[in-house]
């Protein structure tokens, strides 16, 4: 987190991230030339340079599924959300594997001819027979690029969160392009079960937890009633541990996050104003309430990050009768966004 | 996530995962000779 804009905000953790995700970028790409290269029969095996494609295909795509596995996997169990820290960069780095292998994919089928290698995409692939799979690999790329450029806070904190959430929800679209891609290119020229049952299980796993974690979200709208007299029963103080949160779902309006905090009992609105993560999933950290997402910081007592920053999250009035606690549904005056 | 966020992010979900579970139906379709 950083009052000011730099390319990268590079801390130790970071570095150490980027750098055990390239390396084991690198790896796989090696490892997966070597296993063609041994397994099959010198005059069989396929050239350098399209085991090249294919494996640098194969280490985008593969990486798109665990990006998107990371977000409905937090949702399901808390002990991922590390994984979430850093995913912009493993999304950045996704679309530079990809775009070697379109690269490596125009150099080699179509950088030998008289016509511009990317004329020569475009024009050759339109004659050719079948679905013309290598449009939607095209599509899946410049939507890849569209989030890599944007991925940096500075238009996180220009667009606004909401539209920025937005935006980058269009990664479903690059993920539906990328499953037609290989379906319609790759896997009509595998002779064998093994890679189209890989992907229809990649198929499975990511849109299977993206419906269990949305359609488990879904039901918890709304589960706390209406509120009676503008105050919503937010449940036992006890069930709240010291320095952590709860979330209730209004009937209307947005979830509110329930805080113990050495004993005195707070209430702000559950949407981060980073990239609006569930603060109430958060914990308290020198004083702060702190996103689980990326670790940004409110105070409890007012909702805005301690100075230098300014950012600010509604705050909630409550009040606690005998052992329940009782939340105000309407945001304080002045604590509103 | 805001309300509006979720729901977006459901029907998205939805609507591109139903359509890469079919995009990947046409492709095994097309691959073992069943499809048009």
């Amino acid at each position: 987190m950083s009052a000011t804009y730099r390319a990268v905000q590079w801390t130790g953790h970071k570095r150490l991230y980027d750098a055990c995700v390239a390396t084991a970028i690198v790896l796989f790409i090696v490892a997966y030339i070597a296993a063609v290269q041994l397994s099959t029969p010198p005059l069989e095996a396929p050239d350098a340079a399209v085991t090249f494609i294919r494996a640098t295909g194969f280490c985008a795509y593969a990486l798109l599924h665990v990006i998107l596995l990371i977000g409905p996997a937090c949702r399901l169990w808390r002990g991922a959300l590390p994984l979430l820290y850093n995913r912009r960069h493993l999304g950045v780095m996704t679309f530079f594997v990809g775009l070697l292998h379109a690269l490596a994919v125009l150099g080699y089928y179509h950088g030998f001819g008289e016509m511009n290698p990317l004329v020569s995409l475009l024009v050759n692939t339109a004659r050719a027979e079948g679905l013309p799979f290598e449009y939607f690999g095209i599509g899946a790329l410049l939507v890849m690029f569209l989030l890599a450029a944007t991925s940096h806070d500075f238009w996180n904190a220009n667009l606004g969160p909401v539209w920025w959430k937005r935006l980058h929800m269009l990664v479903y679209v690059a993920y539906f392009a990328l499953v037609a891609h290989v379906g319609f290119g790759y896997l009509q020229g595998e002779t064998g079960f093994t890679a189209t049952l890989a992907t229809g299980l990649g198929v499975v796993l990511v849109v299977g937890f993206h419906l269990i974690a949305g359609v488990r979200e879904a039901l918890r709208e709304g589960s706390e009633g209406v509120a009676r007299d503008g105050w919503l029963d937010a449940g036992p103080l006890g069930d709240i541990p010291d320095g952590r949160g709860t979330v209730i779902c209004p009937k209307r309006g947005e979830r509110i996050a329930v805080f113990n905090h050495g004993g005195k009992v707070v209430a702000l609105s559950n949407v981060c104003a980073h990239q609006g993560g569930p603060l109430g999933e958060g914990k308290i950290i020198d004083g702060c309430v702190t996103c689980p997402w990326h670790g940004h910081q409110f105070r409890p007592e007012d909702g805005k990050s301690p100075p230098p920053f300014t950012d600010r999250v509604p705050t909630y009035e409550v009040r606690v009768e005998g052992d329940r606690v009782y939340v105000r549904t309407t945001a304080e005056k002045g604590g509103e966004r | 996530m805001t309300r509006g966020g979720r729901r977006t992010h459901l029907v998205l979900t939805i609507v591109c995962g139903g359509l890469a579970a079919l995009a990947f139906a046409f492709a095994v379709m097309q691959k073992f000779g069943g499809g048009s």
